[in-house]
Parts: structure tokens; sequence; C-alpha cells
């Protein structure tokens, strides 16, 4: 059941978003599931560490596991992100909001599917440059869009 | 027929109460007979026996011999008291008097003692001596003759009033009707207070009155919880007498200083609502008159700065002022300045990019974003 948006999102402040700010956005969201994977790694030599303190050395995780956690992270990240606000923290941070075509909140299906469209094929976010709707290949597939949302705010 | 009429029942009544049979009748009748027929000789004797005694008595004033062979007989004593007689008999027979009697008066005496008894006796209750005074005497002229103030002076009035029982008179006196009759109104007219009050010396009675006793006696707690106060209050006329005083010596005359000094002020200043009285203080315009210059010039700052703790109290100052906070909300400020900068470029950015692409493939400028 899709979340409904906090207030109208149908003005013209509320127009879709451009492809330098979503990649702005995007950037963000990658530098944070770098961190979040960061911190996972500290929390998990940080376990090792006090589990077996005499042989302790950092742990080691094959580029596949690094790539797989990563991209399991992200997802998880983006779909949470999605679904409860409609907005990851590079979005926030940028003023930009996911909404439905009907203009809500996506649904946790919705905003996981999305989610792993844009970790899995990334370069769909470029077709907001074609796009004269300003749409992505993830939002003409899935019938979402990228709107402006900082207009009034604090 | 008088003197018939009342002397027979005397002897008739005692047989007629014993008796009152055919007996009883006739011995009255006999008796009343007896008595109606002897009234002849009643009347006879009555006579002589006056004139007897008549004789006698001429006879004594005329034998002047007699009178003086009688006073030196009487010398030794009165025979009749040493005889034993009754003084009242004498005195009843002899006019002379009882100290004067002759042995010759002694001789008739005891001859004719008994018959004038009786005579006078049966005369007596023949006769209405009080009819007879009334009818023969001339009392007024008695009256004239008489020495009525040697009468009072030979009264002994303070005896008479000793036998006087003056309470049981007093109490037989309706005292309430007699004050009811009298016209107090006509007496009080009647007197002249002013002659009286002139009369009386009321320097003396004062002399006379002892204060102090009467004072001692007196109850003044019951005699002020008598007196209405308040109605005593209510009814005297307060500004007037007030008007009548002269505040001005009065104050004059008061050592203010001494009452000061005797004032307890901790407890009047505790009762003052001290807020509403500076509420009502015009603080700013005392401040205005205040020259502070020289006050200020008489303040010795170093010695007040050496007992301020500055460092205390900067050290609330800056707790008080959550400078953390301050700093905080600064460069959040800032932070959200720049992400309102940073959301905005971008925004331009989108814009550019857009139009360049709507240039690029002729799209209209409207697809790119220029409606904002």
């Amino acid at each position: 059941m899709p979340e409904a948006a906090p207030r109208a999102l149908s003005g013209p402040e509320h127009r879709p978003a451009g492809i330098v700010t979503r990649v702005a956005a995007m950037g963000v969201d990658i530098a944070m599931v770098v961190v979040l994977g960061s911190l996972i790694y500290g929390v998990v030599a940080g376990a090792r560490l006090i589990w077996t303190p005499t042989s302790f050395t950092w742990p080691t995780p094959s580029f596949g596991v690094i790539t797989a956690t990563e991209l399991g992270l992200a997802v998880l990240y983006l779909t949470a992100s999605w679904a409860m606000t409609g907005r990851s923290y590079g979005s926030s941070l940028l003023g930009l909001r996911v909404l439905t075509f009907r203009r809500r909140i996506p649904g946790w299906p919705l905003a996981f599917v999305r989610a792993v469209f844009c970790v899995f094929f990334p370069i769909g976010l470029f077709w907001v440059v074609l796009s004269p709707a300003r749409r992505s290949l993830q939002d003409v597939v899935l019938r979402t869009v990228v709107v402006y949302d900082w207009h009034g705010a604090a | 027929m008088s003197a018939e009429n009342e002397a027979t029942p005397l002897f008739l009544v005692p047989a007629a109460e014993e008796d009152h049979g055919l007996l009883g009748t006739a011995i009255h009748l006999a008796v009343g007979t007896a008595w109606w027929a002897t009234k002849p000789v009643r009347l006879g004797g009555r006579l002589a026996a006056r004139a007897a005694e008549a004789v006698l008595s001429d006879a004594r004033k005329r034998g002047s011999w007699l009178q003086g062979l009688a006073s030196s007989e009487d010398q030794p004593g009165d025979p009749s008291v040493k005889a034993g007689q009754p003084q009242s008999s004498a005195k009843s027979t002899h006019k002379p008097g009882p100290g004067r009697v002759s042995s010759i008066d002694l001789t008739i005496q005891a001859l004719l003692r008994p018959v004038i008894t009786r005579v006078v006796d049966v005369a007596l209750a023949e006769l209405d001596l009080t009819e007879i005074v009334l009818d023969n005497v001339d009392l007024d002229a008695i009256a004239a003759k008489l020495d009525v103030e040697a009468v009072i002076k030979r009264v002994d009035l303070d005896g008479v009033v000793a036998t006087v029982d003056l309470d049981k008179i007093v109490n037989r006196i309706d005292i309430d009707s007699i004050v009811a009759g009298v016209d107090i109104g006509a007496v009080i007219d009647r007197v002249d207070v002013d002659s009286i009050v002139a009369g009386v010396d009321i320097g003396a009675v004062i002399d006379r009155v002892d204060v102090d006793s009467i004072v001692a006696g007196v109850d003044i707690g019951a005699v002020i919880d008598r007196v209405d106060l308040d109605a005593i209050v209510r009814r005297v006329d307060l500004d007037a007498a007030v008007s009548t005083v002269d505040l001005a010596a009065i104050v004059g005359r008061l050592d203010l200083n001494e009452i000061a000094d005797g004032l307890e002020l901790d407890p009047l200043v505790a009762k003052v609502n001290l807020e509403a009285v500076v509420e009502r203080l015009d603080i700013a315009g005392v401040v205005a008159k205040v020259d502070p210059d020289p006050i200020v010039a008489r303040v010795n700052f170093d010695a007040a700065l050496a007992h301020i703790d500055l460092i205390g109290i900067a050290q609330k100052i800056v707790d008080g002022i959550d400078l953390p906070g301050i700093i905080r909300d600064s460069t959040g400020s800032l932070a959200s300045e720049a992400v309102q900068g940073v959301r905005a470029q971008g925004q331009h950015a989108d814009d550019a990019v857009g139009q360049l692409v709507g240039r690029v493939f002729r799209r209209r400028a409207a697809l790119d974003g220029h409606s904002t």
C-alpha cells in the first residue's frame, strides 16, 4: 500500500529533478553505502577482536563478498529510505523526493524493485537527460518520478 | 314611765327566762304590780336621800369648828386608810377632800354609806345622766372656761406615743392611694426651691462628703459594663470636637524623637506592602533627579571588585549562556544555508543541462524547466 506524501507535491516547485541533482544525490548515497559498509567491516573486526583477541587479524573479505555486501547494503538502504520517506540521505541533501505517478510515497515492494533496478542498472539514470519529462528508465518502467522538494523547507 | 320601762326588765327577765309557765307569768305580773305600786315609796326614798345629803353638805359648810376639829384630827393620818376603806368611796361621798375627814364624817359615813351607796346605785340605774347633762349643763360655757393649754401640758405625750403601735398604724396606711391623691405638681409649684438652695451651705455639704469612701465602694467595672460607649460615641460630634483642638500646638509639644525611639518598627514594616509602595513610586523620576557623578566619584571600585568573585560570576554567565547551543545553532544555520545553496545551484544546473539538451534536440524550453 503506497504511503501518502506529507503534503501536496504537484505544484511548479515540485517539478521533476534534472540529471545534475540526481547524479549528485546518487554520489552522496554511494558514499553513504561505502561508509555503512566500512562501519560493518569495523563492527565485524571488533567482534573478532573481542572473540579471539590473541589471534586477531583484520578481516580480508574477497572482492565478491565486498561487492555483494555493498550492493545488498545499497538495496536495503535505498528500499528503506524510499519506502519510509521517499528520499535517501543524498536525495534529502539535494532536496529530492521519489514519488509514484500519483505523487505518493512508494510502497515497500515498489521501493525494493526500484532499489534493485537502480543498484544493478545505474546507467538507466542518465535517461533523464534524454527524457523530456526528466524520467530515468527506472521511472519509466516503474512509473515513478523524482521531484524537487526543498522550497519552503527550513 | 320611762324609768319604769327601763327598770322592769332588770327584775323580770331572769324569771321569764327560767319559767315560761303560768306560774311564771303570775309571778311576773305580781312583781310588776308591786314594783308599780311601790313607785311613790321609791320616789320618796330618793327625795329623802337627796335631802339628807343636801343637809349634811350644808351642815359641813356651816360648821367651821367642825372643819378645824377635823383638820386637827386628820394630822395623825387618814383613818380611812387605816381602816382599809377604799379611797374611791371617800372621794365619791365627801367633796371637801379625802384628807379632811372628821370623826363626825366618819360616823356619818359609817351610818349612811350603805344606804347612800344603794340609793345612789338605784338612782344611777334609773337616771340617764348623759341626757340630764346634755339637757341641763351648758357645755359651751364649761368649755370656754377650760384651760386647754394647761390640760395639754399635763398630758404625757411621750407616754401616749410610747403606747402607740406605729408599725401597725403604718401598715394600715394605704400609701399608694395617698400618693395617688397627691397633686405633686401643685406641691412642687409651692416649693420655693431657690430659697431652699440659697439657704444650703454647699461648701459645708461638700466638706462632709467622704468622696474617697464613696469612690472606693463603687464597682467601676460594673458601671463601665453598663455604659453603652458605642451609643455615646455615635452621639458625639467628633468633627466639631476635633475642630476645636489646636493640633499644631499639640504637635509642637510632642517629642517626636522620643516617640520614634520607643517604637518597634520591625513589626510595622513587616505589615507594609512594600511592593504596592514601590509600584506607586515614580522610580524613573527619582533616578532622573539623581546626579550619579558625585556618587560614582566617591565609590572605591578597587575595593568593591576585590570583594567580587568575578571568576565565579563569569562561570555562571557562561553556563547560563549555553554557548554550545549557540554554536550548534549557528553552524546549523550555516549548514542549512549551504545546503540551500547547493540545492539551488543543482536546480540551476539541471535547468542548464535541460536547456542544452533541448537546444540539441530542438525541444521547447518548457520541457527543460523554464517554467520556474
